[in-house]
């Protein structure tokens, strides 16, 4: 397959209601390139940007090597799939797959489209119209029909986010599946941080247009580049602090109640703590660990958010614990408890 | 129980326009049906009745393909384009409705006539006053109202995307909108038609200005009433509302379906 990355360089576009604004990034070929950020970020018109359905305001986007300035979207040799699956209701299954293939004259239409159809299992669902369809088999549809034709490159819409969550996870999987498989080059937009992390290998923040950061998962998550972005991407704890003392790269921090012993090169100054809710475990008693980090303190609240409970304490962390902790430990409003922390678990910025 | 003392009162005052509507429409069908039914039967048999009746459907028809071929495009453009002066467009092909039909004849007259701006141009090759083009066109200026803006909302009910989607699996924007955008919005299209259809049968005023002649079924039936009364129009009538009344129920159903 003729596989292609995508550089763009500088773009502006200005619809009105959303926009977005010098945005530049290189996503690598074979790339599974993630694209978060909150509803109204410009997300939706960057991919439709990339596809050719807006006219650039300024900018250049290269896919490939070659400048698609000039290139209609029916030139570019993309796949498209939007959140809500735009699949053509006048048509079957099978002629929605087939309508790219067809549109490029690619010989044998209709073997091509019954191979995808078999790859992304919807060869039961081939005669049927997608009105019939649920939602998570409407967009393994309208991801059959993007790929059918192996395009150089895949844009993604949200195609997770108007699914119940077992749907996702299933279609999420048979995207990193459909990855896997053609090795194509995906743009992924998404608002959910976890989707982001699991499917992607690179990331980008996009926010009120603009891209905040971007870089590998790792970098992203962990390193975010300010405080918005820290918390868009799930840095529950972000603590003002000074810099109080400096020794071979670590440094501790006074945060006010408390302080924070974290790795940095940072030796003075004003600064802002960052630490993952899933990177602090709860202990009955002060414990011997490798954790640098103690903090003594009281349960403010406990929190069910689906497969973990968050827990505030009244020193400002959140963590996340199982629910098997919580009644392990007897998380319960005003319980004292000690949190701990690796000093490689603290961001300072 | 449930507290009917708005609804019954509204429902007697709805019933009074119901009723306005029905019982001409009873009435005429019973007068005849009881007082001359041989009279029916000899206007059907009548060659200057069906002739008539024949020609309104056979103009109409063809001012439906007009409003189709032209009133297409521009249904599309306001649909889906943003342009300044959209609104004054889409005002001005609304005009039709409101402006006197009769009013509408004497305009249309004075473009299409033998020496007006457009009758002159086209004078050897095409005539319009008293001549089916001229019924043509009286009857497409009072219908293309209902087409366009019937297409309209067909092509505004298509999501937008689905014509990216189109153009990103590789076709152009005129195939995409003869695969997508026109069959998503037929339905729409067939309706509006049927409804500029209807309306072009109907129409007398602006008709008899530029065209008395071949006589429609409504000046016909207007040329009976005025010289021989209420009982030689009947029949005539009757056979029209009778089309109507088909065409109103193929619409109905072609709507149910959607």
């Amino acid at each position: 397959m003729n596989r292609a990355g995508v550089t763009i360089e500088d773009l502006n576009k200005d619809l009105g209601d959303f926009s977005i604004v010098d945005v530049s990034l290189t996503v690598n070929d074979r790339d599974y390139f993630m694209v978060l950020g909150p509803t109204g970020a410009g997300k939706t018109i960057l991919l439709e940007t990339i596809a050719g359905i807006h006219s650039l305001d300024s900018g250049k986007i290269y896919i490939g090597n070659k400048n698609v300035e000039n290139v209609p979207p029916e030139n570019r040799n993309i796949g498209f799939v939007y959140q809500d699956y735009a699949l053509f209701p006048h048509l079957t299954v099978t002629e929605n797959v087939l309508y790219g293939l067809k549109a490029r004259d690619i010989t044998n239409p209709k073997h091509k489209a019954d191979s995808v159809i078999d790859l992304l299992d919807l060869t039961h669902l081939k005669d049927r119209y997608p009105k019939t369809l649920s939602g998570g088999e409407s967009q393994k549809v309208a991801v059959a029909r993007a790929i059918a034709y192996e395009p150089n490159l895949l844009l993604l819409d949200e195609p997770t986010a108007a699914l119940d969550p077992r749907t996702q996870e299933s279609v999420r999987g048979e995207l990193k599946n459909v990855h896997k498989e053609l090795e194509v080059t995906t743009m992924h937009v998404t608002h959910d941080q976890a989707e982001a992390k699991i499917l992607g290998n690179r990331i980008a923040v996009m926010m009120d247009g603009r891209v905040k950061q971007a870089g590998t998962v790792d970098e992203v998550f962990n390193r975010p580049i300010d405080e918005k972005t820290a918390s868009f991407v799930g840095v529950e704890n972000i603590l003002a602090g000074q810099i109080v003392e400096q020794k071979n790269e670590i440094a501790r921090v006074d945060v006010g109640d408390f302080t924070v012993t974290a790795v940095t090169d940072q030796t003075k100054g004003q600064v802002k703590v960052y630490i993952r809710p899933e990177d602090i475990f709860i202990s009955e008693e002060q414990t011997s660990t490798t954790a640098r980090n103690n903090v003594p303190g009281k349960v403010e609240s406990v929190t069910h958010l689906g497969q973990v409970y968050r827990v505030r304490v009244d020193t400002g962390l959140s963590c996340f614990v199982t629910k098997q902790s919580v009644e392990e430990f007897d998380l319960r409003p005003g319980k004292k408890i000690y949190t701990s922390f690796k000093a490689t678990s603290v961001q300072i910025r | 129980m449930k507290d009917r003392r708005l609804i019954i009162p509204f429902a007697i005052l709805g019933l009074v326009l119901v009723l306005f509507v029905a019982g001409p429409i009873l009435n005429i069908y019973a007068t005849q049906f009881i007082k001359d039914f041989p009279g029916l039967i000899k206007a059907a048999t009548d060659p200057a009745v069906y002739r008539s009746i024949w020609l309104s459907v056979y103009s109409a028809a063809l001012a439906s393909l007009a409003a189709f071929l032209f009133g297409t495009p521009l249904a599309y453009v306001l649909a889906r384009k943003q342009f300044p002066g959209k609104n004054v467009i889409a005002r001005l092909i609304d005009l039709p409705m409101v402006i006197p039909h009769i009013a509408a004849g004497i305009m249309l007259y004075g473009i299409f006539n033998r020496s007006g701006l457009v009758g002159g141009l086209v004078n050897d090759f095409i005539l319009f006053e008293d001549a089916l083009p001229g019924i043509v066109v009286a009857m497409l200026f009072v219908s293309l109202p209902f087409y366009v803006n019937s297409a309209r909302e067909g092509f505004e009910s298509v999501d937008p995307r689905l014509e990216h989607v189109s153009r990103t699996l590789g076709e152009t924007p005129w195939r995409t909108f003869f695969k997508v955008s026109l069959p998503l919005a037929s339905s729409h299209l067939l309706t509006g038609a049927i409804l500029a259809w209807a309306r072009g049968i109907s129409e007398y005023a602006a008709v008899a200005i530029i065209a008395y002649y071949p006589k429609t079924a409504p000046i016909l039936i207007r040329d009976r009433f005025t010289a021989y009364g209420l009982s030689s129009s009947r029949p005539a009538t009757i056979l029209l509302v009778t089309i109507s009344l088909i065409t109103f129920i193929l619409l109905w159903s072609f709507a149910k379906k959607q």
